[in-house]
């Protein structure tokens, strides 16, 4: 299968690049690292006659760190996972980029592109979901943030019209005595998300203050799930606390069966990755 | 290695661990492959592939084809001489047209093809054949295909029977009926496909006067040349098939494909050289599969652990062709019946059955990891029923050196208890740990195989020829019929040569695969080439050192018994300091009209089983492996750590450890596949996984740490001991780690490949039961 020929755009500013879209009436995609879409258009599953390169746009690439940190949508996932301030501020992030894919593609894959494709699995969405990241969309009618929720609105879909162009992540710092974490399952070490999940927590002593959960691969898209939160939050954390909401979780997602799994299983190993990424979350949080 | 150590060291260059001469080519990419080869004015070939399962083929029109720019040659089955093909020797189990003319037969079946200046110019002109379908009923579930009312797929074949075959030694209903147990246990495997580096392909190259050029990347070049002749009604004499480096062959390049047919139809067509490389997606679409089996396992034990009868019913499902599939069933019988050999009732039934899939062939093993995988699995079933170690219930039970087992083979060398000895003591029991969430187990499994080859696919002798000749610089070139497919007959041939005719292991050049050049040859399959080949090869280099010998031992002025050659010198045994340069005499014997040419011929001359009742042993030596596996099975996930794997092979006498020990690797990792995680999905027969994404192999990340342990039982009729290597690594593996997660957890799983998802379901099935936790 080979790829079939395309027109191709390399814009330097933004005004370019959402002015090239206008002019071929929104034929044209949006190119990021290009991971899935090439790997999408040689199998035939997209037909873009023009493609729009995004990785040069100023401005679009980089992290940069002050009351809040802003990922540019550009940004390599490689760069990201090696940014001191990531590792050290937003560890579940760094959890979810470490298994996502291999080295050679997350040197290719950008943050941006990661949410844009927007997979169910994709695996920087539930560690960003936990972080109640906002994302800064610029399109012909100005620029805005969206709540990371907000941002999926099915396989392959998002609330951004055909005219607008996610530039950046901000998130905010974590404050004292909170922890994050992500864990995911795969078919082997290197595999597709299978079932993901992230939590953050904000412990005083053994209470759970806030809790924020997030799954990928088990509904449509990467879901928030605000029960099990409300479950969690200002409970004493104990065992039994924790298979209650493995309990809940399986309850409240709708996996379905692919080559790659069985909605039993996914929905069994929902609950198993939410309660190791509590957990976790926890550790971190009485380490922090 | 431990048992002749004393004796490895009377060589200067067998049992040495020599790099193999094709690993620098390969690691620093200057290895050429198929695809590197560039003939003035080639062109791309395209086949059209059947997008049914099955259908009738009212019409097919390629003119429109002709007509896209850039195409030169377009062909359907008209084209062809019509003639079915197939390595049976049995015209009756032909069964494959090279385009197919009446009927497909699974979704990828060869319908048409073309040849243009560029691969978009031949898409464009496959796209523009006109193909008239008419769809019939498929049928996918072999157990479904030979129901009453099922869909036909071959009109000649009813029931959708390929193949059927029953061996029966001993009384096995005398057996059970003195057994004091009998166990019945049902097992089932899936398709792997073998997933090589390199795509397969074709390049093809027919002269102004019909002779045909073709570089395959084969593994039994000679027979393929017969294949090839044989499907086109081209004389022998006028095809030459060529390799380059082969990038992974495992089984899938025994048999010829389609592909050549229509490369060499097109370029005599086009008057052009054609090449023909499969994309990933058609090499999945078109991948001659392990066979899946459905094993009904029947076995009697007396209250001491010793089998007393033993009986398989297996239907294999054989997918629209037959390629490979009744001898890969015949040797599953085979392997079957010899494992435990010793008990004196055995029977196997087998069905082979069409469905419309693609079709199953040749795979590293060949029928043998599927029976073992039963038969391994429920030894150890029956040695918990009766309170024994898996250990002692298989020291009573298999076989042991110079013995005839009840099928009629006859066992030269055999390690096999010390295999199990060390495989067992490898990994101590003491050493298992769990937590709540995690249970360590270790699990053994053992197999046998052949270490010697089998007769020919097209011809019915197994046999290797070599020739050699000697440079005036004392080194030599060695011609054989062999293939070199990554395995590393390179070294361990040359390793061979060089010990036999007295020199250095680089002063030898091995020439192999190109049938203009070499002696005839089966090929590489079978663990055929370091026993068959090597023998040839010591036959023609002894020749050719006694000649040189003489002519020392005038010039020396000794007698020739008291010389002897090593390291590119002869000298006298007695009195090192006198020796002459092997690259001194060579000149020396030409000026006296010495020929320094040798044939070697070697035929592998053991009674051969009888046709009707499969008694008999159908090759000259056996391998013999025990393995252990150390596992830990997460309960709450149903993920499967590998932590340990042990192989203990009995591999006759070295030629080279760390060839050896690569190819027992490389099969663990195979091995390792198959028992956990490469699976092709059908849905209606669509592949669901016709890619690297979805298809997983192991990488190296998933690896466990892997020790070897070669076991030196020395053949004797091996050249210098030695038996087939690389082969049969592959065949306990699935056994030896559904065993070790029995152990760790108490489920028992039946059913390859073993999943988390399958794991997971039997511990949340036993948890509802109230059963052991």
């Amino acid at each position: 299968m080979q790829l079939p020929k395309f027109a191709y755009h390399l814009p330097e500013k933004l005004e370019d690049a959402l002015e090239i879209m206008q002019v071929t009436e929104g034929e044209a995609r949006y190119i990021a690292g290009g991971t899935d879409l090439l790997v999408q258009m040689k199998r035939g599953l997209a037909q873009p006659a023009t493609l729009i390169g995004l990785t040069s746009v100023a401005g679009m690439s980089g992290i940069t760190t002050s009351s809040d940190t802003y990922i540019g949508s550009m940004t390599r996932l490689r760069e990201v996972e090696r940014t001191h301030h990531i590792r050290h501020a937003f560890p579940s992030l760094v959890d979810a980029i470490g298994v996502l894919a291999t080295p050679q593609i997350r040197s290719m894959a950008t943050i941006g592109g990661n949410l844009c494709n927007a997979s169910p699995c994709a695996d920087c969405a539930p560690p960003l979901l936990v972080m109640e990241a906002r994302l800064t969309v610029v399109g012909s009618r100005g620029r805005k943030e969206i709540a990371s929720e907000d941002f999926f609105h099915g396989p392959g879909q998002t609330c951004m019209g055909k005219d607008e162009i996610l530039v950046g992540i901000r998130v905010s710092e974590p404050p004292l005595n909170t922890g994050a974490a992500f864990e995911k399952t795969g078919r082997l070490a290197k595999d597709i998300t299978i079932v993901s999940a992230a939590a953050l927590v904000t412990m005083n002593g053994d209470v759970c203050q806030k809790c924020r959960i997030a799954v990928g691969s088990v509904a449509p898209v990467p879901l928030r799930l605000v029960e099990v939160e409300k479950l969690m939050e200002g409970e004493r954390v104990c065992s039994e606390l924790l298979d209650q909401a493995a309990t809940l979780v399986k309850e409240v997602v709708s996996p379905i069966s692919d080559l790659r799994s069985t909605s039993d299983y996914r929905r069994h190993m929902s609950g198993v990755l939410v309660g190791s990424a509590i957990q976790r979350a926890i550790a971190r949080a009485e380490e922090a | 290695m431990q048992k002749h150590a004393d004796e490895s060291e009377m060589y200067a260059v067998i049992g040495k661990s020599i790099p193999r001469p094709d690993g620098y080519e390969k690691v620093t990419g200057e290895a050429r492959y198929l695809n590197d080869i560039r003939l003035s004015g080639m062109l791309v070939g395209k086949v059209l592939r059947s997008p049914h399962p099955h259908a009738r083929i009212l019409q097919v029109n390629v003119e429109k084809a002709l007509a896209v720019p850039g195409v030169f040659a377009a062909i359907a089955a008209r084209d062809t001489l019509r003639k079915k093909f197939g390595v049976s020797s049995e015209e009756a189990l032909r069964d494959k047209l090279p385009l197919e003319d009446m009927k497909t037969r699974f979704i990828g079946d060869e319908v048409a093809a073309v040849a243009a200046v560029n691969e978009e110019a031949a898409c464009a002109g496959l796209a523009r054949i006109e193909v008239e379908y008419q769809l019939e009923p498929a049928v996918f579930d072999p157990l479904k295909a030979t129901e009453p009312g099922a869909p036909l797929i071959h009109d000649d074949k009813p029931n959708n029977i390929a193949f059927r075959l029953e061996r029966s030694f001993g009384d096995v209903g005398k057996g059970f009926e003195e057994a004091d147990y009998v166990f019945e246990n049902r097992f089932t495997t899936h398709p792997q496909a073998h997933t090589c580096l390199e795509t397969y392909g074709v390049v093809a190259d027919v002269d102004a006067r019909g002779r045909c050029t073709v570089w395959i990347p084969t593994q039994t070049s000679h027979l393929t040349r017969i294949e090839i002749s044989q499907a086109m009604g081209i004389p022998l004499s006028r095809i030459r098939v060529r390799t380059v480096h082969v990038g992974g062959a495992f089984g899938r390049s025994i048999a010829m494909t389609p592909l050549a047919p229509i490369a060499i139809l097109l370029a005599t067509r086009a008057h052009r050289p054609v090449k023909i490389l499969n994309t990933r997606e058609e090499e999945f679409a078109t991948t001659r599969y392990r066979h899946p089996f459905d094993i009904q396992l029947k076995t009697g034990v007396k209250a001491d652990g010793t089998l007393c009868a033993r009986q398989a019913k297996l239907v294999v499902d054989n997918g629209a062709y037959n390629c490979n599939g009744p001898k890969v069933m015949s040797a599953s019988a085979s392997k079957f019946s010899m494992l435990y050999g010793k008990c004196p009732n055995i029977k196997v039934e087998g069905e082979l059955v069409y469905t419309n899939k693609n079709y199953g062939g040749a795979f590293r093993g060949f029928g043998n990891p599927q029976v073992t995988f039963a038969v391994e699995s429920q030894i150890d079933m029956i040695a918990e029923r009766l309170g024994m170690s898996p250990k002692r219930i298989r020291l009573l039970n298999v076989l042991t050196e110079n013995m005839t087992t009840t099928c009629g083979a006859q066992i030269t060398s055999c390690a096999m208890t010390e295999c199990l000895e060390k495989a067992s003591d490898a990994i101590s029991p003491a050493s298992k740990k769990s937590t709540a969430t995690t249970k360590e187990g270790i699990g053994l499994a053992t197999m046998i195989h052949s270490g010697a080859g089998s007769k020919g696919t097209v011809v019915s002798f197994n046999m290797s020829e070599a020739f050699i000749r000697m440079n005036l610089d004392g080194s030599a070139v060695v011609f054989v019929g062999a293939c070199e497919t990554g395995q590393g007959a390179t070294v361990a041939l040359s390793q061979i040569a060089a010990e036999a005719l007295g020199l250095s292991h680089d002063g030898i050049r091995l020439v192999m695969s190109d049938t203009d050049a070499t002696p005839f040859d089966l090929g590489a399959f079978a663990d055929r080439t370091t026993f068959m080949v090597g023998n040839a090869i010591k036959k023609a280099a002894d020749e050719i050192r006694i000649k040189l010998i003489e002519v020392a031992s005038e010039v020396l002025d000794l007698k020739p018994a008291d010389l002897a050659a090593s390291g590119g010198e002869i000298y006298a045994v007695n009195d090192r300091g006198r020796s002459l340069a092997i690259a001194d005499l060579v000149p020396v014997a030409y000026e006296k009209g010495v020929s320094l040419v040798a044939a070697g011929v070697f035929v592998s001359d053991n009674p051969r089983p009888d046709p009707k009742t499969g008694y008999g042993s159908f090759t000259l030596a056996y391998n013999f492996a025990a393995h252990a596996a150390k596992v830990e099975v997460n309960t709450r996930t149903g993920v499967v750590r590998v932590l340990r794997y042990v192989v203990v092979q009995d591999v006759g006498r070295v030629i080279n450890p760390l060839a050896a020990e690569g190819q027992l690797e490389g099969s663990v990792m195979q091995g390792l596949g198959y028992a956990l995680s490469e699976n092709l999905l059908f849905d209606n027969g669509v592949i669901m996984n016709p890619n690297l994404f979805d298809y997983k192999i192991l990488s190296a990340l998933d690896v466990p740490p892997t020790q070897i342990m070669l076991i030196e039982s020395v053949d004797p009729n091996g050249p210098f001991g030695a038996k087939g290597v690389g082969e049969p690594a592959m065949v306990p593996i699935a056994p030896a780690l559904a065993n070790a997660i029995y152990d760790a957890i108490g489920v028992r799983i039946t059913d390859l490949p073993i999943t988390p998802q399958k794991i997971v379901a039997e511990l949340v099935k036993r948890e509802r039961e109230g059963g052991r936790s």
